[in-house]
């Protein structure tokens, strides 16, 4: 059964991955969720990596509670429907079917997938932070473009996994990706000065 | 005791399980020793396909069960073959 389930989320038959559209999708909201606070508390000079780490983590924890249980409604509702669809052509209840199975299994592994990857992508950036508490990074000025390294990075990655999946030049789609990062940063910036 | 060693059904069923996938579980029945199956008609959603079963003896329910456990209705049984205990002497008389 998990076999013919990660082969409908990995290769549907529309050529729709939803795997990948959900990592890549939530990875990028986690990355730039953590950069805007990275950037935020560097700018507002931020001196305790704490005062971070809490942030950083609460939005974290937000976004995986949000992804989960707003994916898995959304989905549920969606494959329900279609399932009703179907229930309408075939003119049978179909209870118990392959099919009204997979209504919740691919709703819960699609709503795991997306709220976890926007709070692993989110909790890598707030690495560093946790590094300046433990003290294996004294500096944390250090902390803090290291977190802000790390995003650019992710970005980059995830950009350049775009790149592939669409077949065109991979550093041009990382390089894209990582202009919206520098663009999220400096608007966060701006606004901080506007708003201090 | 009488034995079904071929069926002929004409089946309902939606795309998804696709029809490789499909004739691979309707064949991995235990009653069930080869299975043939063909497209007959493509809807947008649901697809007619007919499926001829070979076994030593078929459970029809068995097949029932799993058609409607792949989502798919059976539409009707177009042709069954049994075969009886009783053995028939056929005298061809005519040669």
């Amino acid at each position: 059964m998990f076999e013919k389930l990660k082969e409908k989320l990995l290769f549907e038959k529309s050529g729709e991955n939803i795997a990948q559209r959900y990592i890549v999708l939530n990875g990028f909201d986690g990355v730039l969720t953590v950069l805007g606070i990275t950037v935020g508390s560097f700018s507002t000079q931020v001196d305790n990596p704490a005062v971070v780490i809490s942030a950083c983590v609460g939005t974290a924890v937000g976004l995986l509670a949000s992804g989960i249980s707003g994916a898995y409604i959304t989905e549920t509702s969606q494959r329900l429907r279609g399932f009703k669809e179907l229930r309408a052509k075939m003119l049978t209840d179909m209870e118990g079917s392959v099919q009204e199975k997979n209504i919740q299994s691919e709703s819960l592994v699609i709503s795991l997938l997306n709220g976890f990857s926007s709070f692993m992508f989110a909790m890598l950036g707030t690495v560093p932070f946790f590094l300046s508490t433990l003290g294996i990074i004294p500096m944390l000025n250090v902390a803090y473009y290291s977190s802000m390294l790390i995003s650019g990075i992710l970005l980059a990655i995830l950009g350049g996994y775009l790149g592939r999946i669409a077949k065109e030049s991979i550093p041009f789609y990382a390089l894209k990706m990582v202009l919206v990062g520098v663009g999220t940063a400096a608007l966060m910036y701006g606004l901080q000065l506007f708003i201090l | 005791m009488t034995e079904i060693k071929k069926l002929i059904l004409d089946v309902l069923k939606p795309h998804d399980p696709e029809i490789i996938e499909f004739t691979k579980e309707m064949c991995a029945l235990k009653s069930v020793s080869s299975l043939e199956s063909s497209v007959e008609e493509v809807d947008k959603e649901v697809e007619t396909v007919q499926i001829i079963l070979y076994g030593e003896d078929i459970v029809y329910d068995e097949v029932k069960k799993k058609v409607k456990e792949l989502g798919a209705s059976i539409h009707s049984v177009d042709g069954v073959v049994a075969e009886g205990d009783r053995k028939v002497e056929i005298n061809d008389q005519s040669r």
